[in-house]
């Protein structure tokens, strides 16, 4: 009789194979794998560095050689929502690591110190949490000034809230459990106990939220391109949907359609992959 | 004699509850010597893992605190040693097996990597490999099967004989000095039990350290202790060496418990249908009686018992033996 040996899998190597084995998680991953691609190498100027060319006439409609048709004046649709693809990512990037930090940081501490910390940190959510999300984002790019770095930072401060909760309530939960009391007793600090212990087992609540933070951070980027407060300068999809106010009225629907349907297609992957993401990282869920 | 490692004195553990202030642990007293086991034994709530995690210094504070007493491990009070040098003696020193080995394992690490972590922390001259190895010479030490390949493995994929194996392994990896194992058993099944027993004594022959056995099992008791201490209500109610304490009980609540053993003889007596038990309740710590805390429950109990005259005390009676009972039994 012999048993077939199996190789131990670690708890990421599980949901890498339970993602692997979704044919719509593959797929999201390759769209979004795609639109990093192209934000890189529109970011390293390999492509659509000449966005701003006029290349045809204004309001050129869609044709063979330009996709989407050409804007008022008489720019390529494509590059732009191709360089527009590069602000998005940026932001989802840039505010996802924002929340991470500040929501993993004042999540942990409040969970594990309780107390006092605890407290202020709590009311200090509440507060941000009660301003209406739209609003906040709103006076901190007044204060801050117009611009991309606006965006980062309205975007970074206000959408942490969600992450500190999960994680202050884990947390919460972990401290108590007998492993934390076992690394006590081998003579591990609060430090090691935070960030080698409770961390690692918390860390899909973490990645699941990157995920639907990511498309979050798009989605508001564009709402705040629109109303004017972000990006400034290089095309957002915000600002094209913006344009296409008045250019609806002449028939022009091709810069509305481009940058809604990349706007859609990568919320729309990082939506069902941030499902997938939880079905496979979520031992709660796991046998569904 | 052997050398004394371990001298608890006067021992006051008190936690805060919203309905006012408990005491788990009152006045207890007892020492733990190289190489013997002691037992503490008691029912749920009796305060013997509170005793066990102050030893550790790991009573959560708030609710818990110590109110009065001394811990006195190789001469110096623990209780007043600084936090930092603490984290030096937990796991090194003085180590701890807790009772649910599902639980008390980090689920995400593999087993490898929870004892390198114990090494990392306490023998930090040793290299990677250094540790490495020792990790898989401790899981051999404990009678895990091929454990270069165990070593690799997640909690999960191990039964719990084998998980509790792994948290000896990890709590012996620096060879302490004392072994506190709270409830080690409770969650195995009988043969299991058997087997995980038998390690820790030989383990503890192999290297000589005391151990603090905390159960409520007597069987185990009997199988693996040198000495006991019954523990009733927060207090020490009985203390004697093994063989005396079950051959020759002195406080009626040891003998209860003795009593309550299910046992395979029945030649004794005709009414041997029912096992005994012991009638009554544990009187909640919030509302203890007057005089002794066993009163309610005890066959012999007597005016003196409920009175005026205040708690027993802790006597010596005979040689190497305590109880606390104004009516010892003969």
């Amino acid at each position: 009789m012999s048993v077939k040996e199996q190789e131990s899998k670690s708890l990421w190597n599980h949901a890498w194979d339970s993602l692997k084995s979704d044919k719509m998680t593959v797929f999201s991953m390759g769209i979004v794998g795609f639109y990093a691609l192209i934000a890189l190498l529109s970011f390293s100027g390999v492509i659509v560095s000449d966005w701003a060319k006029e290349v045809g006439d204004s309001y050129g409609a869609p044709s063979s050689e330009h996709l989407f048709g050409l804007d008022i004046f008489g720019r390529s649709v494509v590059a732009k929502t191709a360089k527009a693809t590069e602000i998005a990512m940026s932001v989802g990037l840039i505010t996802g690591l924002f929340t991470v930090v500040i929501g993993v940081t004042l999540g942990s501490l409040a969970g594990y110190f309780g107390g006092k910390i605890d407290e202020f940190l709590v009311w200090f959510y509440t507060t941000v949490s009660s301003i209406p999300q739209i609003m906040l984002l709103i006076s901190i790019a007044f204060i801050a000034g117009k611009g991309l770095f606006t965006v980062y930072l309205s975007l970074g401060l206000t959408s942490w809230t969600g992450l500190f909760r999960l994680i202050r309530g884990e947390f919460i939960r972990h401290k108590n459990r007998e492993y934390v009391q076992a690394a006590t007793a081998i003579g591990g600090g609060d430090t090691r106990k935070i960030f080698k212990h409770i961390l690692p087992n918390v860390l899909h609540i973490v990645i699941i939220n990157f995920s639907l933070q990511f498309q979050f951070a798009i989605k508001s980027e564009v709402i705040l391109s629109y109303l004017g407060l972000g990006v400034q300068g290089v095309p957002s999809w915000g600002t094209m949907i913006n344009d296409a106010k008045l250019e609806l009225a002449r028939g022009v629907w091709w810069q509305l359609g481009a940058a809604t349907a990349a706007m859609m297609v990568v919320v729309l992957a990082f939506n069902i992959l941030g499902d997938s993401l939880r079905d496979a990282l979520d031992p709660k869920l796991k046998g569904k | 004699m052997a050398e004394k490692i371990l001298d608890v004195q006067d021992l006051v553990v008190e936690f805060k509850t919203d309905r006012g202030v408990i005491t788990a642990v009152n006045g207890v007293n007892f020492e733990v010597y190289k190489g013997k086991t002691l037992g503490i034994v008691g029912e749920s709530g009796s305060g013997k893992s509170v005793t066990a995690l102050s030893v550790m210094r790991l009573i959560p504070n708030p609710p818990g605190r110590v109110a009065n007493g001394q811990i006195c491990y190789r001469g110096e009070n623990v209780l007043d040693i600084p936090i930092d040098k603490m984290r030096t003696i937990r796991g090194n020193k003085i180590a701890m097996i807790f009772q649910e080995p599902m639980t008390s394992l980090n689920p995400v690490f593999t087993v490898g990597n929870q004892i390198e972590e114990v090494l990392k922390l306490h023998q930090t001259e040793l290299s990677r490999d250094e540790r490495a190895k020792k990790s898989i010479e401790m899981l051999r030490l404990v009678g895990i099967p091929s454990p270069e390949k165990r070593v690799r493995e997640y909690p999960h994929q191990m039964s719990g004989g084998m998980r509790q194996r792994v948290m000896i392994a990890m709590s012996l990896a620096c060879e302490p000095d004392i072994l506190i194992a709270d409830e080690p058993t409770t969650a195995l099944d009988v043969t299991i039990q058997a087997q995980i027993l038998e390690l820790m004594k030989k383990l503890q022959n192999e290297m000589g350290m005391g151990i603090i056995m905390i159960t409520h099992d007597l069987g185990v008791v009997a199988e693996t202790c040198d000495d006991v201490a019954v523990m009733y209500c927060g207090q020490i109610v009985e203390k004697a060496d093994v063989k005396t304490l079950f051959t020759d009980p002195k406080h009626p609540y040891t003998k209860g418990l003795i009593e309550s053993i299910p046992s395979f003889d029945s030649t004794a007596g005709e009414e041997k249908d029912r096992l005994p038990t012991i009638e009554g309740m544990v009187p909640s710590l919030f509302d203890l009686p007057e005089g002794c805390n066993f009163q309610n429950r005890c066959k012999v109990a007597s005016e003196k018992c409920r009175g005026t005259h205040g708690e027993p005390k802790l006597e010596a009676v005979g040689s190497e033996r305590m109880v606390r009972c104004f009516h010892p039994l003969t």
